[in-house]
């Protein structure tokens, strides 16, 4: 049996109707696994490939948008049948099912949503923290640091190929690519 | 957002853009800091880097002396550096593939890949551990459907254990493992159910 990867999960994103989006930390990177309807996609962005990794604080208008309306379209008819003592019971109620919508509008709005996207040379990785600021940080901290240790590990073991080549490290991009017919090249 | 932009949005991935709007970054002309978008004028903060080019040598065959060397399959005047795993074929270093501890020319790699016979490659899954819970919570909900869609869940609960086996991987075994427990509680409890509900309606 093949050995377990060690997978430790990074966190992910909820979709609509049913999808998700998984990320965890691998040893030579990340795994992306897309769960959407009975089935997961995957995809990995190692860390030799990241070329950027970014930051920002979003609060998600359409979420706010929606949350907010349900809270109102629920709260306001729960504050009207409040007032009529027959029907306090469905005001409670509605205004229940309010507080529900509304509690995580209201921290959304407040604290917004911490997303950290890496970008690799053919896909990237989303993770999104809504609460654990701290925990948005020490992952982005984390990504960060074992991006740059792979690469520099890969630097080092393209060196040492290289010398035993017998060619010098190239000083800059790679050399534009050498046209069809000449030695040394079958492409 | 223009139109432009709401194209590129659907369009494959692009390489390195802005997280607001998806318009692509100039990745080479950015330094590490806070990032201004262009397009959007969404502020991020951006990490950057370069990774390393790997060296790539390709020996020519004629370079070889006059002992000679083998030729690529693919490339003939490339020497092969080693041979396919799979069928044989000496290949050269533009052509060889390392995956799954093997060592393949790109045309038994692409045949493997499509079989499904390298685990590293494969990309899409079944998620029988998502299904097997789904089942066994419709069967906790819907208690009379219990004795129908419990079997459901205990099948792919198994199937959620082979596919980690096989795959190597640990995630999922306690939801997998829940909803067969789940799904045996609720086919046999259904079972009975239906046999008390049917029994007092004969009674009746």
């Amino acid at each position: 049996m093949k050995q377990p990867e060690k997978k430790r999960r990074l966190g992910g994103a909820g979709g609509f109707f049913g999808s998700e989006e998984r990320v965890y930390a691998v040893a030579d990177g990340l795994v992306v696994d897309c769960v959407d309807h009975g089935t997961i996609t995957r995809s990995r962005v190692f860390y030799d490939d990241v070329l950027m990794v970014t930051r920002h604080r979003m609060r998600g208008w359409l979420f706010l948008t929606l949350t907010g309306l349900a809270a109102a379209g629920f709260g306001l008819p729960g504050v009207l049948l409040l007032a009529d003592r027959n029907a306090f019971p469905a005001g409670v109620i509605f205004l229940v099912i309010a507080v529900v919508f509304a509690v995580p509008c209201a921290l959304r709005a407040a604290l917004g949503l911490d997303v950290i996207t890496v970008y690799g040379k053919r896909t990237k990785a989303v993770v999104r923290f809504w609460l654990r600021k701290e925990r948005a940080q020490m992952v982005h901290a984390q990504v960060i640091d074992a991006v740059r240790r792979a690469q520099a590990a890969a630097a080092d073991r393209y060196a040492a190929e290289r010398a035993a080549y017998g060619e010098s490290a190239p000083e800059g991009p790679p050399p534009p690519e050498r046209g069809l017919g000449e030695r040394g090249l079958g492409v | 957002m223009s139109a432009d932009t709401k194209l590129r949005r659907v369009l494959a991935y692009v390489g390195p853009a802005c997280p607001w709007c998806g318009v692509e970054a100039p990745h080479d002309r950015m330094a590490s800091g806070m990032q201004l978008c262009r397009a959007c004028g969404g502020e991020y903060e951006g990490e950057i880097f370069r990774p390393p080019t790997a060296p790539m040598k390709v020996f020519a065959v004629a370079e070889q002396g006059p002992a000679g060397a083998n030729a690529c399959a693919n490339h003939e005047r490339n020497a092969a550096v080693t041979a396919c795993e799979r069928c044989g074929h000496f290949i050269c270093s533009l052509c060889r593939i390392d995956s799954d501890d093997m060592t393949l020319c790109p045309a038994c790699f692409d045949r493997l890949a499509a079989e499904g016979a390298l685990p590293s490659v494969r990309t899409t899954f079944r998620d029988y551990a998502g299904s097997a819970s789904t089942a066994a919570m419709l069967g906790v909900l819907f208690w009379f459907i219990g004795p129908f869609i419990g079997p459901f869940a205990v099948y792919f609960g198994f199937q959620s254990f082979l596919q980690g086996r096989k795959l190597g991987e640990e995630e999922g075994w306690v939801r997998a493992a829940i909803a067969i427990v789940a799904g045996t509680l609720e086919t046999l409890g259904g079972i009975v159910m239906l046999y008390f509900f049917s029994a007092r309606v004969r009674a009746k």
